[in-house]
């Protein structure tokens, strides 16, 4: 399977765009694109000079569509729209796990934990794409200048494996990690609840299951820069399916037997133990299901990705 | 040429482009057809000007388009639409008021 150069530059200009326009705008620079360099003799180095001539694709997709940017100009658009993308898919995520982490710790029903974390995910969002136009809408009035980035057509992502997966990296390279320390902290420095500090996580649990969690995590991240590397592939998806096992079954089986959370906490805090079981049952199911759709994912993206992409007539 | 002309010779031809692309696509073309047409009848226009333009002009009504898939490649082939002929009309009529105009400016109005 071989990706053109002219297949990524197209993926690259239309990625942005909605549903119809993306393939209308798609078949009109194809179109364009094979006339320009069948006029140059058809040569690899007529598609790569005249791609360098198109420009940066975003810009051409502007064009196209007609759509100049006007809160911030045209100088700082892309840039703006690259960074907010990337906070957006980084940031967003892993405030709505911790709102909904802590909100799961504090022993709310399983609606709440959603809603909460939801809530903080489309907060979160709201207020980086403010602050993020904010700073640039900012710059762009005051004449700041960016440094001139020469478009170059090696600067093209890969269509398939590439799509989002730079920003997903990114979210993974923080998140677990972060996850790790939560995990440890809140059993080397639990919060003070009422005088006592006690862990959250039953403590007989570093006989395995904990250690257990921290290795999954670790794997997770080597798996994570694999599959940056690699792409997508029938390996790379089930080395992702026996990880997810590999942190789902135990974690599932503890949640139903309702020994995950320490039980001195719970009666330190006199939690009413049957809500205690109703929010660990809804969890379990919740990871069942967010385990299912990774794996899923996980093969879907690898299917894909090795698929023979629509060529260029 | 020096910079300077270049540019405003650059922005007294821009309009003209749009009248051209409706005078040459009565006869149904596609885009590179029509650059290279254009370009052999002294109307020299960037790519990166014309596509999108075409793409506005159908957006406007002013052009119908076909993709024709009978060929090896497939191509988009535009048509100016009756509205176009309208547009033609109405921007021939201004060119000449102009061309009169500034000919009376140019030789003190013996014209």
């Amino acid at each position: 399977m071989t990706t053109t150069l002219t297949d990524r530059y197209v993926h690259a200009a239309t990625r942005w765009l909605p549903g119809r326009t993306r393939t209308e705008v798609e078949a009109e620079l194809r179109e364009r694109i094979a006339d320009t360099v069948a006029a140059r003799g058809e040569t690899p180095e007529a598609e790569r000079e005249v791609l360098e001539a198109l420009g940066d694709p975003l810009r051409v997709a502007a064009d196209y569509t007609g759509r100049e940017p006007a809160l911030i100009g045209p100088r700082f658009f892309f840039p703006w729209l690259r960074l907010t993308v990337v906070l957006l898919c980084v940031v967003g995520p892993v405030v709505g796990a911790i709102v909904a982490t802590v909100a799961a710790f504090e022993g709310e029903d399983i609606g709440s934990i959603i809603t909460g974390g939801l809530g903080a995910l489309v907060q979160t969002s709201m207020q980086i794409a403010f602050w993020t136009t904010v700073v640039f809408a900012v710059l762009d009035w005051s004449g700041s200048r960016v440094p001139d980035t020469q478009w170059s057509v090696d600067r093209l992502p890969e269509p398939q494996q590439n799509t989002g997966s730079l920003g997903e990296l990114i979210a993974t390279l923080v998140f677990l990690p972060l996850s790790a320390v939560l995990i440890v902290w809140q059993h080397v420095r639990p919060p003070s609840i009422d005088g006592e500090r006690l862990p959250l996580a039953d403590p007989d649990l570093w006989s395995w299951y904990l250690p257990l969690l921290l290795a999954v995590l670790a794997l997770e991240v080597g798996h994570a820069l694999w599959i940056h590397r690699a792409g997508w592939t029938g390996v790379t998806a089930t080395a992702n399916l026996a990880l997810s096992l590999l942190f789902a079954i135990p974690t599932i089986v503890l949640l139903l037997d309702g020994s995950l959370v320490n039980p001195e906490l719970v009666a330190h805090l006199d939690w009413d133990s049957e809500i205690v079981r109703q929010v660990s049952k809804g969890s379990a199911f919740v990871i069942a299901l967010v385990s299912l759709w990774e794996i899923l994912d996980g093969y879907r993206k690898a299917y894909t990705a090795t698929r023979v992409p629509v060529a260029a007539q | 040429m020096d910079d300077l002309t270049q540019q405003h010779t650059q922005e007294l031809r821009r309009g003209t482009v749009v009248l051209a692309s409706l005078l040459s696509l009565r006869e149904p073309g596609y885009g590179y057809g029509l650059l290279e047409s254009l370009a052999e009848a002294g109307i020299t226009v960037d790519g990166n000007t014309l596509y999108p333009l075409l793409r506005r002009l159908e957006k406007q009504g002013l052009l119908t388009s076909e993709w024709n898939t009978d060929e090896a490649r497939p191509r988009k082939f535009y048509r100016t639409s009756a509205e176009g002929e309208r547009l033609i009309e109405a921007l021939l009529a201004d060119w000449h008021e102009l061309d009169t105009a500034l000919g009376r400016l140019t030789d003190g109005g013996d014209r």
